[in-house]
């Protein structure tokens, strides 16, 4: 096992390295400033910065909005520059590695098992639950992010692993789509600039929340709605009609792709790793439109979809990695932390999608994507507030900002009560009767 | 299960479950240095990515080996110790 893997990565790691123009060109330009700050002159409003890999350092002014008198010195930090009157001011500064407490230490163990049973279940939900709880324990959104992806390429390599000798990851389409989900992700990148050079920070969360509410909301209502048609027994599982029209295309390449069973164009694998990639890239939840997108585009079965989500998000993870590592963002001990609950979690969670049906998969994959819209759902009018689009009081924003918080709480318990209540409800009725344990059967 | 493959089971879980422990213990006594070094970019980026590949395969074997003591195995254990793939997949491409 350890051959194969160590063997999956070097190729991963190549190929990502290769693909990264940060690798050649250095750090990446376009990433926020780390450094120390040497000094800070509270009368002039400068500070004395020395940048990461740089000796000599440097005077930059204070945006009015920071307080220089909480402003440490010695310690590395990130530095977030504006442009203010034509000058470039300092205007956030926030201290890069957080001190490890045992409170911390535990709450990130556990963030990183339900992540990791969530994506082991639907192939998706590490990065869009961790990121912002990591972010309310107080670590920086850039690090927070960083390290995220870091831990997710070598979790996503166990669970699909695990997945895949489970005979349900189809390694050939995730690295197909993998591909195309780099490109993706590219393109969100550029979206999300230009959004935010556009209208500011407020504009790009208010974007970012209407692009998680728009494809939550519409993909988990059909998800869950197509859940409950099969939980009903009424209806069988069968390909969708558009999957069958795409499955009809046969311009070169063709592939055949054995464990979904497929043989399709690589070009209709496209716009799934665009679509996923797209997302990755804007609200880091690629499998919320790659699994829908393999199972009623491609016509892949759910377990299918899921599994093989895990081999796609090992190339993307990867990929990312890669280029926040070569920028130094990743605080490896957070990475380590949340990698210790999710490896347990994701393996848990693969072992449980052998005792499950198909509607399973989507009803817990609905239920998640639908309660997480709800929650960014009442982030937006604190956000239209924040752009002054819309008139609101402190007491409404605290209001819609706990709104949005209990809401992602509510997601995560449900999800994993499901993934947890499934899985041994499966393992019950299989020593009950070892027939009813092969969810064929 | 059978004595020897429990014996063996257990040597594995027992070894990896040290490992790890002890991987974690070196990493989090040594914070400051690993921080430092870990987050100086350019081609010290293979420190990170390295080390999580390395925990993933040792806290990896721990944890699979910890779920199938507590007798958390997959129902289709038969084709997955194979490594045989596509049983549940197919059954929707032959409609």
């Amino acid at each position: 096992m350890i051959t194969r893997l160590s063997a999956i990565f070097t190729a991963g790691l190549l190929f990502a390295a290769s693909s990264v123009p940060a690798v050649a060109g250095g750090v990446p330009k376009d990433l926020p400033p780390t450094g120390i700050i040497n000094s800070v002159d509270p009368q002039t409003r400068t500070i004395v910065f020395r940048p990461q890999g740089v000796d000599t350092a440097m005077t930059l002014p204070l945006a009015e909005s920071v307080d220089a008198s909480c402003i440490s010195v010695g310690s590395r930090v990130i530095v977030r520059m504006e442009q203010r009157d034509g000058l470039a001011v300092v205007a956030g500064i926030s201290t890069m590695f957080v001190t490890l407490t045992p409170v911390l230490l535990i709450a990130l163990v556990l963030v990183g098992l339900v992540g990791g049973m969530l994506s082991g279940f639907i192939g998706s939900g590490g990065a869009f639950v961790m990121t912002p709880s990591m972010m309310s324990l107080g670590i920086p959104g850039v690090v927070a992010i960083a390290s995220n992806m870091c831990h997710k390429f070598p979790k996503a390599l166990v669970g699909g692993y695990k997945r895949y000798r489970y005979g349900q990851a189809d390694l050939k389409l995730g690295l197909v789509i993998g591909g195309s989900a780099i490109v993706g992700v590219q393109v969100g990148i550029r979206v999300q600039k230009a959004i935010l050079a556009a209208w500011g920070q407020a504009g790009s969360d208010l974007y970012l929340s209407l692009a998680y509410v728009a494809v939550l909301l519409s993909f988990g209502t059909y998800v869950l709605f197509d859940a409950w048609r099969l939980w009903r027994g009424g209806v069988e599982v069968k390909t969708s009609a558009l999957a069958l029209a795409v499955q009809k295309v046969r311009i070169p390449p063709v592939m055949e792709f054995p464990v979904a069973g497929l043989k399709l164009s690589v070009w209709v694998t496209v716009p799934v790793g665009l679509a996923s990639g797209l997302l990755v890239a804007t609200i880091a939840a690629g499998g919320l439109v790659g699994v829908p997108g393999s199972i009623y585009a491609l016509g892949t079965t759910a377990i299918v979809a899921t599994a093989t989500q895990l081999v796609t998000a090992f190339v993307m993870g990867l990929y990312g990695a890669v280029y926040w590592a070569v920028g130094g963002f990743v605080d490896i001990r957070l990475t380590l932390l949340i990698l210790a609950g999710s490896l347990l979690g994701i393996q848990f969670a693969a072992i449980g999608t052998t005792y499950v049906k198909d509607y399973t998969i989507k009803y817990t994959m609905g239920v998640a994507m639908l309660i997480v819209a709800a929650s960014r759902a009442a982030k937006v009018p604190v956000l239209l507030a924040e752009l002054h689009w819309m008139p609101l009081s402190s007491g409404a924003v605290d209001r819609f900002e706990s709104v949005s918080f209990w809401a992602l709480i509510a997601a995560l318990s449900s999800a994993c009560a499901i993934v947890f209540g499934a899985t041994i409800q499966g393992m019950l009725r299989a020593k009950r009767n070892p027939c009813a344990c092969d969810p064929k059967a | 299960m059978a004595s020897s493959e429990r014996r063996k089971l257990c040597a594995t879980l027992l070894l990896s479950g040290v490992v790890s422990i002890s991987s974690y213990i070196l990493v989090f006594t040594h914070q400051e240095w690993v921080t430092r070094n870990f987050t100086r970019g350019g081609v010290y980026a293979m420190l990170p990515l390295a080390t999580a590949f390395y925990f993933a395969l040792v806290h990896g074997t721990f944890t699979s080996g910890l779920l199938h003591m507590l007798g958390l195995r997959a129902a289709t254990k038969g084709a997955a110790d194979r490594g045989q793939a596509g049983d549940a997949s197919r059954e929707k491409v032959q409609q």
